[in-house]
């Protein structure tokens, strides 16, 4: 079945074509650099805390940028038997969720949509989301669909980088070179947790000499987030955060070795909010983020990408929806976990993001769960609107679901 | 599962001295056949909490979190996680019991805040189990889901928890009279990362809490509606009505204050909807999601005005 609907239910017209779409992206740009309230927003930008995101609007855009080839598409690939715990056995079905999704985002077989995205010659990062180890966290069988599909289409497995900013959290969520032969798992920063627990005096598994993080010339000096909140000065901090200044520096790994990305987050809560594409990707690439979770939370999921670094590199992302979680979130809490059988397929995490958010309020109040809709909590779609990330408004998205 | 922690079973309990030191309550080597501690333990206090959670700490935090003590135990090839927290009090480990998916007793005297010692708070899910008791609260995760070691897990809960002597119910149970609340709605709320979870009401001390504990959740009428309701008591009436007068003053700018009176207030909010807030004796009761605007006084919620 292929229901092609939008989101107030009516038989929707093609989504905005990409064309249309940077059109009225550069407009919104403009508006934005000018200071004046666009078109685009339901309510004037509230007042935002100063960061360095005009720096990354002012880089000319690829045609891989976001929202990417297909700005506000979102394909849910829903099917009901796939296994909802524990299923290895269940990487067939995820495979015809994906590749049907897949057809159905780009209009053409799986295989042919490689090219869309991919050269045999790309370096791609795959980042997941390994918090929440087995129960919530992206699923192996998920990761091994997509590489098998790259891997199909020409691209060397040793051409394949699965990546976490922490790089312990990995193996407990399966992530493995015995599961995974030939591709490369990796944290951008490593941490000695010992230290950190306060368990011995000797810094030195995290501290050089010069008091500088052994994980610090992993990360890019020249590309950068910066937001005018400063982090706490001690050695937890540090440790943790690698820096702890005002600046939050991209992984080495993505600036200069990767040249695509496909992200792979997983459907869950994170208190009244959601911790999917969006947030996956922004808090996965950068350091020195504890800093930005409390004033910044949600606008750091939006800047973040804005920069080239992951804007012109994030080419496909496939939330993993096989189980999700609508309350007790960004932790694994069980008793909320349930079998959703979907795969939601795009290459614009801002429309992803939005339909996902949209389905989570709706499970929420379904099972009894008080939900606080303010705008706070969605505003962030519209700023990533304005600044031509992705098509968040339900009107102009085009939301494809799918049974397979 | 109610039974798992009561006296009858703390026979099994060979290795737990009865201390609430944390160490006393990680069970050995040894505590089912074949299975082991893998690793040590580990310990995360205040300073470190995130270094464990990646995202979501705040909320702990906030509860009232002393330590959290992580072990891993396997036997060949099945594993299990044990997280035990240390909170500040019993309320703060309901609050964050209740957080994680954690459900009430069956036992509904002591969930009513009723005479006698408190009930078993146990949460069964194959691949986790929630639990608490006193100050302390344990999840064991089992993320195959493998049903075979439900037993483990049980034996975990009871080895680590069953030590402690039963307490009373906490406080805020029998404050709240949780009665006419919609099972699995209740949730705990001590400052803003809980609260804003539910509703955004303004900024800081909204409530007045200054360190005690709220209640919210579903709340079902006599005629069989349902509001959200959010419900503090304070330690006499004078800090009930300045809690009001303080909940007033800080109202966020997307709600409109449209009737105000002794003793509460209506407001509607950025969806059209009607909230309420009104003292009833040492208690602040607020009500969101109101279809229509509330009257001045009585109603099902507010029989006495």
């Amino acid at each position: 079945m292929h229901d092609r609907k939008g989101e107030n239910g009516s038989e929707s017209t093609k989504g905005p074509d990409r064309r249309a779409f940077l059109k009225a992206a550069g407009l919104a740009g403009a508006a934005l650099v000018l200071g004046r309230p666009d078109s685009l927003a339901q309510n004037p930008a509230p007042e935002r805390i100063a960061t360095n995101v005009a720096d990354a609007l002012k880089i000319p855009r690829t045609r891989f940028s976001l929202p990417g080839l297909y700005p506000g598409r979102v394909v849910e690939s829903r099917a009901a038997d796939v296994p909802a715990a524990g299923g290895m056995s269940g990487t067939e079905r995820v495979s015809m969720l994906f590749e049907k999704g897949l057809e159905a985002l780009t209009g053409r077989s799986a295989d042919a949509s490689f090219g869309l995205f991919f050269s045999p010659d790309d370096v791609v990062g795959i980042k997941v989301n390994p918090v929440g180890a087995g129960l919530i966290s992206t699923r192996p069988e998920t990761v091994e669909t997509v590489i098998a599909w790259l891997a199909r289409n020409g691209l060397p497995k040793s051409n394949i980088v699965i990546w976490d900013r922490f790089d312990y959290m990995l193996k407990d969520a399966g992530f493995t070179q015995e599961r995974f032969p030939g591709v490369a798992i990796e944290g951008l920063q490593t941490m000695d947790e010992a230290a950190a627990e306060g368990k011995k005096a000797d810094h030195s598994g995290w501290r050089l000499p010069d008091g500088t993080h052994v994980s610090a010339g992993r990360f890019d000096p020249d590309r950068f987030y910066w937001a005018d909140v400063e982090a706490e000065k001690d050695d937890a901090t540090l440790n943790q955060h690698v820096f702890n200044g005002r600046h939050s520096y991209f992984g080495k790994l993505v600036t200069s070795r990767l040249t695509k990305i496909i992200n792979i987050p997983v459907f869950k809560n994170c208190g009244n909010g959601i911790s999917m594409a969006t947030k996956n990707i922004a808090y996965g690439s950068i350091c020195n983020t504890g800093r930005l979770h409390k004033p910044l939370f949600f606008d750091v999921c939006v800047e973040v990408p804005a920069f080239p670094v992951i804007r012109d590199k994030l080419v496909l992302n496939v939330t993993d929806g096989l189980n999700g979680q609508y309350d007790g979130g960004p932790e694994a809490a069980a008793a909320f976990i349930w079998p959703m059988n979907t795969l939601f397929i795009g290459t614009d995490p801002f429309a992803m993001d939005s339909v996902c958010h949209g389905i989570m309020v709706a499970r929420r109040k379904a099972m009894g769960v008080t939900v606080n809709e303010h705008p706070r909590f969605t505003e962030y779609f519209r700023h990533a609107e304005r600044l031509g990330l992705g098509v968040t408004d339900p009107g102009r998205r085009e939301h494809i679901r799918l049974e397979v | 599962m109610g039974f798992v922690l009561s006296a009858a079973c703390l026979a099994f309990a060979g290795n737990v001295s009865g201390s609430d030191e944390p160490d006393h309550m990680i069970p050995l080597d040894g505590f089912w056949e074949g299975w082991k501690k893998d690793g040590a333990v580990r310990r995360f206090g205040p300073s470190d909490l995130t270094w464990h959670i990646n995202g979501g700490a705040e909320l702990v935090l906030e509860f009232g979190f002393e330590a959290l003590f992580v072990q891993h135990y396997s036997r060949g090839d099945a594993d299990l996680s044990f997280e035990l927290y240390r909170m500040s009090g019993p309320e703060a480990s309901l609050g964050l019991y209740l957080a994680r998916g954690g459900a009430m007793p069956d036992s509904g005297a002591g969930r009513a805040g009723g005479a006698g010692p408190e009930p078993d708070w146990i949460t069964a899910n194959p691949s986790q189990w929630l639990a608490r008791r006193g100050p302390y609260f344990l999840t064991i995760e089992n993320p195959e889901g493998d049903r075979t070691l439900e037993p483990v897990m049980e034996a975990l809960t009871r080895l680590s928890l069953g030590g402690l002597a039963p307490g009373q119910p906490p406080p805020i149970l029998g404050q709240a009279a949780l009665r006419e609340w919609i099972p699995g709605s209740v949730r705990l709320f001590r400052g803003p990362v809980a609260l804003e979870a539910a509703y955004t009401f303004g900024t800081g001390d909204v409530f007045g809490l200054s360190g005690g504990f709220g209640v919210y959740g579903g709340w079902r009428h006599p005629d069989g509606s349902v509001v959200t309701r959010f419900h503090v008591s304070y330690a006499d009436e004078t800090r009930a009505a300045a809690a009001l007068d303080s909940l007033r003053a800080r109202l966020d700018p997307s709600l409109r204050l449209i009737d105000d009176f002794e003793g509460g207030f209506v407001f509607s909010d950025y969806a059209g909807e009607y909230g309420d807030a009104r003292l009833e004796g040492q208690s602040l009761i607020v009500r969101v999601h109101l279809m229509e605007k509330p009257v001045q006084t009585g109603g099902p919620d507010h029989p006495e005005g």
